[in-house]
């Protein structure tokens, strides 16, 4: 049996803290944070394939397939209906917790536990590796499935997310749910499953990340055995190409300048959201792109924020305001908004406060005390280490390394922030949602 | 590896007329987590006023008074979290007052500045006793006013949360004429009668007289810990406080399931079972109980999620929650509108399957690992473990971790069947999709129809 190849260490001696990188064998990337004394271990096996990778080109073939939307949410499922259909119950006899979650652009599994990890990982290793797909297991999951779309359906919030993204997207997968919908998942078969699985759960197309009380050697020594085990074959010559997306076309523009949506709700809502242009490339531009986006709205809307203050004392906002950035590599958009009594002035505020912020600039001793709070949170997260291990398959994804975030973070200056606020807040670019309460 | 503790325990010192100091040093921590608790009676009002005050409470002190002005500060202090929340423990109300700071070593070996954690524990007795009032001593009449109007949307807008609105609506019917029947956050009809005034006087009374209990848990020694506590928190004026009711028995069996139908526009029925249990958190088999929920339904491997969820795949959620201190069973459930008689035909299965004594090796085995490992993979989390030990001692359990660990594993088969055998079923509520009907009454969104089974 080949072995994997020899781990790098990262370590941050401010933070006390380590990371352990290696190749498998067979090619897939390993992590490991030892965690002294913690007791809790977790491990979590991602692959970057999530609801946005709509079409590709699957191996071995030569024309794009689309396959039915929310077909990465079903697989996810699929995976936990092994042979013997009795995953859930394998970890909780060990006395661990498994999960999954499929997002945009990537699909994980993982667990957490306290006794018995390699057992644990063994289990996780296994499900993910050697899959096994049956079209009567399929129709069962579709059922569970629906129930799962169901139950989103019935979150105003959820709805509203929706809705605020097929605003900002003409034709991007953004605009669909993750989940895809009752209609749409309705012919998915286990052959169309199976052939996701081949092109994106390939080893350089994933990662496992782990951490707790862990010896690295012996956690990679582990994987490696236990992926031969499974028969996974290492990539040849195309390591590295990864799988064949297919991109598809998205104009610049927002799809509707405004939208209105009824729900069962008690109070109105407004989200105003802006369209980012896409900087094409991971690696660091796209960790600097969220950083700033972050800090900018931190600046702009957060509790310490002018317009927080004026509003949250006038009524027009309350604690359910919120702003956020999603960002990936070809495309991105921030919303900012919540339940309001007065949908119209909250988004007249919202549109004015960018406008002011775009003509007279960041205060410096602001992003002081903003860069201190996220040097805090920072260390912070460091106590969690599910979080870390997930920031680490999302930081492997994007290409960049973790460790160079606070040298990242002092480099983000008012000019890089300035910068960032005329490149990102286009009024053309621009949509409003505004979601009333259903007439009783 | 390691050579910390097994378990995490407190060492509890008074510094104040009921006013007690609760720390634990955990070294693989980088922050210090602070809570100070005050705990109250659930009663009519007082809990509206609770929950308003917890807003107030957020606009901050004379020192930094306003939510912006707190928020500059806790950003500056490395962005040191804050937060105010009213929860019930079984029949008490408790106002928390939650931060975490990052240890001083962690910022100092940033470049950045030592003594975070007595700038958070000042803040923190500042807010109690040193609020942001006017020049009359009340809380100002706009932010009241401000606070009430959030308030008033936040209870109303409960109904917009179909998971948990099926949950309260069950326990407001079945506990009707019993405190435990008010909402957490209070009642719409209180506010008119609340002013700044009266608030203020509230807070005041309150944080000399209600029982408080100061968790200060993370990379912190105990002398250090308790000298920042004492000179911090330990300075509030404490007087004895009133004697309180807490958690009133069960009232006598009614000898009839209630059973609840409202309708509302969604997609997926949301049911709700609620059992009565003769075993509350204080009693001796009170780790029975919990055993046996976990083999109905807490855990991915428990009858619920198996039978009802898998095997049937009638929903996609389906799992049983302990309300410990009043002794309250739950099974909340997401399910497919046509099949809510069959879903509460198979939830009603489990329970009578653990009655019967059908429990397996591996359900046992399961259960018992996933609570033991529960209790220890808590010792990583401050916040987790300060809750716990608060639930704990508010109902009198003395033992520490290992000997809770020693206890479950000492359940058997007989003590769970005892357990289940104690639990009533109560109250039945589902939350139906509205028919699609022509009658546009029935498309209001909280029609309520009750019978008698």
């Amino acid at each position: 049996m080949s072995t994997a190849s020899a781990p790098t260490v990262r370590r941050d001696d401010r933070l006390g803290e380590e990371v352990h990188q290696a190749t498998l064998p067979d090619g897939l990337p390993v992590y490991v944070l030892p965690k002294p004394s913690f007791r809790q271990k977790y491990a979590i096996v991602a692959c970057r394939y999530g609801s946005n990778d709509a079409a590709f080109v699957p191996p071995g073939e030569d024309a794009p397939w689309r396959p039915a939307s929310g077909i990465a949410h079903f697989l996810e499922h699929e995976l936990f209906e092994d042979e013997a259909g009795t995953v859930f119950e394998d970890f909780g006899k060990i006395g661990a917790s498994p999960n999954a979650f499929t997002a945009s652009s990537m699909t994980a599994y993982h667990f957490t536990c306290v006794d018995r990890f390699p057992e644990a990982l063994d289990l996780l290793l296994g499900f993910v590796g050697k899959p096994v797909f049956h079209d009567e297991a399929v129709d069962r999951e579709r059922r569970v499935i629906a129930q799962e779309i169901k139950m989103y359906d019935d979150s105003p919030d959820w709805r509203a997310v929706t809705a605020l993204r097929r605003a900002i997207f003409h034709a991007h997968p953004a605009r669909e749910d993750i989940a895809g919908t009752v209609e749409s998942i309705a012919d998915i078969k286990a052959a169309d499953l199976e052939r996701c699985y081949r092109t994106f759960y390939r080893p350089d197309n994933m990662v496992l990340a782990v951490a707790g009380d862990l010896d690295p050697a012996e956690v990679i020594a582990q994987a490696t055995a236990k992926r031969a085990a499974l028969g996974i074959e290492a990539l040849g010559a195309e390591r590295g190409d990864g799988p064949q997306r297919v991109r598809i076309e998205e104009p610049e523009s927002v799809a509707e300048r405004s939208s209105r949506l009824e729900l069962e709700v008690s109070v109105p809502r407004v989200f105003v959201g802006w369209k980012d242009r896409p900087t094409l490339g991971r690696g660091e531009p796209l960790l600097r792109r969220q950083m700033e986006v972050g800090l900018l709205l931190d600046l702009l809307f957060g509790a310490a924020s002018d317009f927080y203050e004026r509003h949250y004392e006038a009524g027009l906002i309350d604690g359910s305001f919120s702003s956020s950035f999603s960002g990936e590599e070809d495309h991105g958009f921030v919303v900012a908004g919540g339940e309001t009594d007065r949908p119209d002035d909250l988004a007249e505020a919202v549109i004015a406060c960018v406008a002011d912020a775009r003509k007279t600039g960041v205060s410096a001793d602001d992003l002081a005390r903003i860069r201190n709070k996220a040097v805090g949170r920072f260390v912070r997260a460091w106590n969690g280490i599910a979080g870390v291990a997930d920031t680490l398959v999302a930081t492997h994804f994007m290409g960049v390394d973790l460790f160079r975030y606070l040298e990242l973070l002092e480099t983000i200056d008012k000019p890089a922030l300035e910068r960032r606020l005329a490149h990102l807040f286009d009024d053309e670019l621009r949509t409003v949602l505004t979601v009333t309460p259903k007439p009783a | 590896m390691s050579n910390a503790p097994e378990f995490v325990e407190f060492t509890t010192t008074e510094i104040g007329a009921g006013l007690r100091l609760h720390h634990a040093r955990i070294d693989r921590i980088k922050t210090v987590v602070v809570k100070a608790l005050l705990r109250f009676d659930l009663a009519p009002v007082d809990a509206t006023r609770l929950a308003l005050l917890r807003s107030l409470l957020r606009h901050g002190t004379v020192a930094h008074p306003s939510l912006r002005a707190v928020t500059r500060h806790l950003e500056t202090l490395y962005g040191t979290s804050f937060g105010a929340e009213v929860h019930k423990v079984g029949e008490s109300q408790v106002l928390g007052l939650h931060a975490e700071t990052v240890a001083d070593r962690f910022l100092t070996a940033m470049g950045g500045e030592a003594g975070t954690l007595k700038s958070c524990l000042a803040f923190v007795r500042d807010i109690l006793t040193a609020p942001a009032l006017d020049d009359a001593g009340a809380f100002p009449a706009d932010r009241v006013a401000q606070e009430k109007a959030n308030l008033k949307r936040y209870i109303e807008g409960l109904v917009d949360d179909k998971e948990a609105y099926a949950v309260e609506q069950c326990i407001r019917t079945m506990c009707a004429g019993e405190p435990f029947a008010i909402y957490e956050q209070g009642d719409v009809a209180d506010l008119d009668g609340l002013d700044g005034a009266d608030l203020a006087t509230f807070l005041a009374r309150s944080a000399r007289r209600a029982p408080i209990d100061v968790y200060v848990t993370g990379h912190v020694e105990r002398d250090r810990a308790v000298e920042l506590a004492r000179a911090t928190i330990g300075t509030i004026p404490r007087e004895p406080g009133d004697s309180l009711r807490g958690t009133t028995p069960h009232p006598p069996p009614r000898g009839e399931v209630s059973r609840l139908v409202e309708h509302a526009g969604i997609k997926q029925a949301k049911l709700v079972l609620a059992w009565r249990s003769a075993i509350r958190h204080g009693d001796d088999a009170f780790y029975e109980l919990l055993v046996a929920n976990g083999i109905l339904g807490a855990f991915t491997h428990s009858k619920l999620f198996r039978n009802v969820r898998e095997a049937e795949n009638l929903c996609y959620y389906a799992s049983s929650h302990l309300e410990r201190t009043k002794g309250l069973l739950l099974v909340a459930s997401g399910v497919e509108p046509e099949s809510t008689d069959r879903a509460t035909e198979l939830i009603l299965a489990q329970v009578d399957a653990i009655v019967a004594g059908d429990i397996s090796e591996d359900e046992l085995s399961a259960t018992k690992t996933m609570l033991t490992d529960g209790i220890r993979g808590v010792q990583d989390s401050p916040g987790r473990l300060a809750h716990l030990h608060y639930i704990r001692s508010h109902n009198g359990r003395t033992e520490g971790h290992g000997e809770a660990i020693e206890r479950i594993m000492a359940v058997d088969r007989d003590g769970i069947i005892a357990a289940a055998k104690g639990l009533t079923l109560d109250t039945t509520f589902l939350l139906a999709p509205s028919p699609p009907t022509d009658a546009p009454d029935q498309q209001q969104q909280q029609q309520q129809q009750q019978e008698r089974a």
